[in-house]
């Protein structure tokens, strides 16, 4: 009985053991691009690694597991050595690596020396790709408590133009809409960036964000004002119709909405239904109605008293009559069927 | 869409007119008549002449005399309401096509109206230019690099631009003008309405997906729309260039459940691309959601095809192999996915083919 209980216990311990050897190669192996890396066989297998269930979390996305620390003790001193000392190809790996082992989650002390090291690569290297991707793991792996340091290390890349102003707005975006930082608003509301603008209409359409925002007390009159005064502008001819340009203006739509909403306490609907009594583009409407609450806009207008003589109704039919025969029209016309379901 | 025309229809004869205007002669090098607000009769509005390919070809104001019943046509005080146009006749708007030409009034408060017979129809002289016309159609070039020219350079037009990743040491997605794609080397044959799916993908194009919603509370979208809504998604998460084959997709702000320290909220993961791991990226919209990307695998066999205002529910759609009942998108998809073994000519060669298998 005893030989048989130690056969199990034995058993036991190398099944574990093997378990744990197949998940230290795991870890070793994978990088913060290697994670979210696709390629032909991973799609016709399904068998990557961010299919197996115990990377997965709620999300579906990849979570990385808690490493043994005399395992990630190696995986960080590698990865440092080769910022220093590597080839730019390999500093390249070695950010992405420590962006990695950063979003993962990482000891106080770990994650502030990594951090410490991209900080320094951005203000050192010499080729700017490094520098660029140094950066860009630093903001995208940062916390709200290191905020000031986003925005220091920003203004010194933008400074020494490592990066372009959109790359600049662009990133304060990312920052404000995940930290609600104040500083951060007042910069993006002091500049006129277009592509700030994209950025930041593309997390606004998550109402539950707009909700935080007035929670925080952020949707101030100045901040609605910004909103409101960055709307696109459709290019070229009248009749000119880039989905991609109906995509951005639906989402600045929808995300002023949502602001608007949250902070007067009003149905978001209701906010997109009143821009079609005012004269403008009729291409600004389609987007709207194309989009995601194109159903619920045209319910609430085409049943309402007077509905049917609506101005940016008429506006729509008349512009989808006149320019049947354009094909991108043709496709705003059938999304705008399908997102109303009529 | 049946709704909206039928609406249009009896609609439009009874909007108010609100410009007044004819054009009575033109050619490719001018055109003349007469406009008028006549809600301002007496104001003299601007001209502006657009081709139907988005080409802007001239604008004047409508100012000089004409006859008196000009005038009475607008109700105003004048009839300086003429006007004549010199239009930009460069080299490469001389395609040898017939285009439409829109000639517009421009009034107060930005009012846009087309004249009452605009548009006219004027055939250029030239040879026959090949242009991206639908939405989707997939645009290439000669990779402007010596020796390798042939590996190419693909995009994707939207109906008025070319989306395509460049390495530019910035964002490396691009919204170009087809003038400019085709002007840094040689053009390939357009692939005129490719064999993108017919079917309807739900999924998030934001920055940030909480996947704690309700999945269905997102917007329904066209194949096609998807790859544009997927590809301004992956231009705000930002995205930078990569010489290799793979795709490392842009991927929305989420949360992440941290057994040791804890649950975190993660910053979306910019994009890694090259030119033909791109348009892949952007097909792999109409097979999942991006807020999934690559998580759920039977995302790959079947989609919600659902919108909560809809009066009618959408059925799900089988994307799966024919033989088992399926569209057949999917074994496309992944035909198209074999090209990053190779190059940017091999993905446009299978969607040339129509994805073979």
């Amino acid at each position: 009985m005893k030989s048989r209980n130690g056969l199990i216990f034995f058993i036991l311990v190398a099944a574990l053991s093997i378990y744990l050897l197949f998940n230290s190669f795991n870890f070793r192996n994978t990088s913060a691009q290697e994670t979210n890396k696709v390629t032909r066989d991973s799609v016709l297998t399904n068998k990557t690694g961010l299919n197996q269930p115990a990377l997965m979390g709620e999300t579906g996305l990849p979570v990385a597991k808690p490493a043994p620390d005399s395992l990630l003790e190696t995986e960080v001193a590698a990865a440092r050595n080769q910022l220093v000392t590597g080839s730019d190809e390999h500093k390249l790996h070695a950010i992405e690596k420590i962006e990695y082992i950063l979003r993962a989650g990482a000891r106080a002390e770990i994650r502030a020396a990594l951090r410490g090291d991209l900080a320094t690569t951005v203000n050192v290297a010499s080729e700017r790709n490094i520098a660029r991707a140094a950066l860009f793991a630093f903001t995208r792996s940062s916390r709200s408590e290191e905020n000031r340091d986003v925005i220091e290390l920003l203004d010194n890349a933008s400074a020494k133009h490592i990066i372009t102003n959109d790359d600049y707005y662009g990133e304060i975006s990312h920052q404000f809409a995940a930290f609600l930082n104040r500083e951060m608003m007042t910069k993006l509301m002091q500049s006129e960036n277009s592509y700030a603008s994209i950025v930041l209409n593309n997390y606004l359409i998550n109402s539950d964000l707009a909700e935080k925002l007035n929670e925080s007390g952020l949707i101030t009159q100045e901040f609605l004002s910004h909103v409101l005064n960055s709307k696109p502008v459709f290019s070229g001819a009248p009749f000119n119709l880039s989905a991609l340009e109906a995509v951005q203006f639906e989402e600045w739509a929808s995300g002023y909405s949502n602001i608007y909403g949250a902070k007067y306490n009003i149905e978001n609907v209701g906010v997109l239904a009143q821009m079609f009594n005012q004269k403008v583009d009729p291409r600004e409407l389609m987007a709207i109605l194309a989009g995601r609450n194109g159903a619920a806009v045209y319910t609430m207008i085409a049943s309402s008293p007077g509905g049917w003589s609506n101005p940016g109704l008429l506006s729509v039919n008349r512009f989808l009559s006149e320019y049947s025969d354009i094909p991108s029209v043709q496709l705003m016309a059938q999304q705008i069927a399908l997102s109303t379901g009529r | 869409m049946k709704h909206f025309v039928t609406m249009a229809i009896w609609l439009f004869f009874s909007l108010p007119v609100i410009a007044k205007g004819y054009v009575e002669q033109y050619t490719t090098q001018r055109i003349s008549g007469w406009a008028c607000d006549v809600r301002y009769p007496d104001d003299n509005v601007a001209i502006h002449v657009w081709r139907d390919d988005n080409k802007f070809l001239g604008g004047v104001g409508a100012v000089i005399n004409r006859e008196p019943a000009v005038g009475a046509a607008c109700g105003g005080t004048h009839s300086a309401h003429g006007f004549s146009v010199d239009l930009y006749f460069g080299e490469e708007l001389k395609d040898g096509k017939s285009h439409k030409i829109h000639v517009y009034l421009i009034g107060r408060d930005n009012f846009v109206e087309q004249l009452n017979n605009s548009p006219v129809t004027i055939t250029y002289p030239g040879s026959i230019q090949e242009k991206p016309y639908w939405a989707g159609d997939v645009v290439a070039r000669d990779l402007a690099w010596p020796v390798i020219g042939g590996a190419g350079h693909i995009g994707i037009w939207d109906g008025a631009f070319v989306i395509e990743v460049l390495d530019t040491g910035a964002n490396s997605v691009q919204k170009n003008s087809y003038e400019n794609f085709y002007a840094r080397s040689k053009a390939w044959p357009v692939l005129y309405s490719p064999a993108w799916p017919t079917h309807v993908i739900q999924g998030c194009f934001a920055s940030y997906c909480d996947s704690r919603t309700d999945p269905n509370n997102q917007p329904s979208y066209s194949a096609v729309y998807a790859m544009v809504a997927r590809a301004n998604q992956i231009l705000a998460i930002g995205a930078d260039y990569r010489w290799d084959k793979y795709i490392y997709p842009a991927v929305p702000r989420y949360y992440q459940q941290d057994p040791l320290f804890g649950d975190q909220i993660l910053a979306p993961l910019r994009g890694k691309y090259r030119c033909d791991t791109f348009i892949l990226d952007l097909m792999s919209a109409t097979v999942n959601s991006p807020s999934f990307l690559y998580a759920y695998s039977e995302f790959a066999y079947g989609i919600v095809q659902y919108n909560p205002f809809h009066s009618k529910r959408l059925a799900k759609v089988n994307i799966g192999p024919t033989q088992y009942g399926g569209t057949g998108w999917y074994p496309k998809y992944v035909s198209a996915m074999e090209a990053t073994v190779i190059t940017p000519v091999t993905l446009y060669n299978r969607i040339k083919s129509g994805f073979p298998q």
